[in-house]
């Protein structure tokens, strides 16, 4: 019984998870940096699905435009801020990141004040199965992140723009050769990582019930654990990953120690880092 | 000569303060096809990279179809007509074979994509059996010739090839140059590099010697192989 509640919740917890480092692993896979500022893009996201939903907007309405609004603002952010540090190794970029991650984390401050805000979720009765009680936040969350994914998966396999982002994560030197205007393909790629930054931070709102504006910063740790668990730079790898860590920090927290499910993520990962050191999808090269 | 596809003209090139060409002429004539040889080091793959956009010219100037090039960016010469093969990581080993077609012909309209990496696989084969195939999996001579029919999808005017024999068998080498030799056909006219001259010669319409950075010297692919000289310095014996 509570076996099967835990197993909803970690899967649950896993596509919130997975879904955020998808969004991370996409940028990563074709700029090389580690965008420290991901987790305001969730933060984001949450916050502005918060404000549309208050102004009158259904949520689900609210979600996809607070998404697309992230979107555009994750292109902006690249623009000003690290494109012109492109060719200046990797070192400035990370620290711009990290500065551009407090910027906006005190900016949603000044705004919206330190303290969380109940995220205004409809009261949905739960479902019974055989006598288990399923909450519907728990399985629309999880569908929400499994639509995600598979259209994630499509636009990869089945769209141009998909393509060439794998050829410019491939190599980049190669795609401008064949040419293909990194340009655009950058500007594409961030607001598709942005996006679903944004739509990972909003179902991480339905699952914490409250936003704050540390909410994406304090969550980027697990989603760098999915995204190293399934390989730097795959999307495949990142869903396995999220679906894996959000799994086992539910059973840890259920079976183990209430309070320590990041703990959980963490021996997760070293324990397959020590086993597949490239993660689990990782390439060789 | 007016119907020079690509011409260079007194181009000086090299990285940062290195300068590695020195006043480099020459030109590619219409359906051409013209080998640049010369020892290990000489800028053979400098020169086509500064033909094609990938490293700037200090000095000089670079036309294709009679319209000055000179310093565009590479997406900017394959939307004139020009292509480029790579010596090296000139596929994208993590697609299929059929997705790195598609990134050649990512500019075309669909159809148009579809009919030309039809055309592609009627001419190599091999790469019609292993479409779905991840590139990464492919022979060194299945690389070539993917990388290849990448560079062609477009319909170039000018096709440059950077020792296209590299990292490929040797009983396979000859069929490459076949291949190459066999492109007179579509009428794209192309300027390649090859350490193996003595075997690329025959192959070819012209040659030019670069040694240093600078042409040494240039004639028609016979009088190169007959020129005892040539065959003494650059030919191996
Ligand atoms: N990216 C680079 N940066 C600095 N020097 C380079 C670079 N690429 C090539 N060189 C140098 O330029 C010279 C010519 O190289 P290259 O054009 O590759 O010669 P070739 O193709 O004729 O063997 C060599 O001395 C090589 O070391
Ligand atoms: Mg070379």
């Amino acid at each position: 019984m509570i076996f099967v509640q835990t197993l909803v919740y970690g899967l649950a917890l896993g596509g919130v998870i997975a879904v955020s480092a998808v969004g991370l692993t996409l940028a990563y896979g074709v700029t090389r940096f580690i965008n420290f500022a991901f987790g305001e893009f969730l933060t984001l996201g949450a916050f502005f699905c918060l404000l549309l939903a208050q102004a009158g907007l259904g949520l689900a309405w609210a979600g996809l435009a607070a998404a697309v609004a992230v979107g555009a603002v994750g292109v902006l952010v690249e623009r000003a801020f690290y494109d012109p540090l492109m060719s200046r190794g990797l070192l400035p970029l990370l620290v711009t990141s990290v500065g551009v991650a407090f910027v906006v984390q005190n900016l949603i401050r000044i705004f919206a004040g330190s303290n969380p805000v109940r995220f205004p979720l409809p009261l949905m009765r739960p479902i019974e199965v055989g006598g288990l009680f399923i909450p519907r936040e728990q399985l629309i969350i999880l569908g929400v992140a499994l639509v995600t994914m598979l259209a994630v998966h499509l636009l990869l396999r089945f769209t141009m723009l998909g393509k060439k982002m794998r050829a410019v994560a491939d190599d980049p030197m190669l795609a401008r050769v064949a040419g293909i205007s990194s340009r655009r393909v950058l500007d594409a790629t961030w607001f598709v990582s942005a996006m679903i930054g944004a739509l990972g931070g909003i179902l991480l709102a339905i699952t914490q019930i409250t936003v704050a504006p540390q909410m994406g910063w304090h969550f980027l740790l697990v989603v760098f654990a999915a995204v190293l668990l399934g390989g730097i730079g795959s999307p495949y790898g990142a869903m396995i990953g999220g679906l894996l860590i959000g799994l086992a920090m539910e059973l840890g927290a259920t079976y183990v120690a209430a309070n320590y499910s990041y703990a959980f993520a963490f021996i997760m990962l070293i324990l397959v880092l020590i086993l597949r050191p490239r993660g689990l999808m990782g390439g060789s090269g | 000569m007016s119907d020079a596809v690509l011409r260079a003209g007194g181009v000086d090139a090299g990285y940062g303060a290195l300068q590695i060409l020195f006043g480099v002429d020459l030109e590619v004539r219409q359906g051409e096809h013209v080998l640049v040889f010369g020892p290990n080091g000489a800028g053979k793959s400098t020169l086509i990279k500064a033909l094609f956009g990938l490293v700037k010219p200090s000095a000089g100037h670079v036309t294709l179809a009679g319209r000055d090039v000179t310093g565009r960016a590479p997406e900017g010469m394959v939307a004139h007509g020009m292509a480029y093969v790579p010596q090296v990581s000139n596929v994208f080993g993590s697609m299929t074979v059929l997705e790195n077609l598609e990134i050649g012909g990512a500019r075309l309209s669909r159809s148009r994509r579809e009919a030309r990496i039809e055309e592609m696989v009627a001419l190599f084969p091999v790469l019609g059996d292993r479409r779905k195939q991840s590139a990464g999996t492919l022979s060194g001579g299945e690389r070539q010739m993917l990388a290849l029919a990448r560079a062609l999808i477009p319909e170039p005017s000018v096709l440059l090839l950077d020792e296209p024999s590299a990292g490929v068998a040797p009983k396979i080498v000859e069929e490459i140059f076949h291949l190459v030799s066999g492109l007179r056909r579509t009428g794209v006219s192309v300027l390649m590099i090859e350490q193996n001259a003595r075997q690329a010669l025959p192959h070819v319409d012209r040659g030019y010697v670069l040694e240093g950075g600078a042409v040494r010297m240039t004639d028609t692919a016979a009088s190169l192989l007959d020129n005892a000289e040539i065959s003494k310095l650059y030919l191996g014996g």
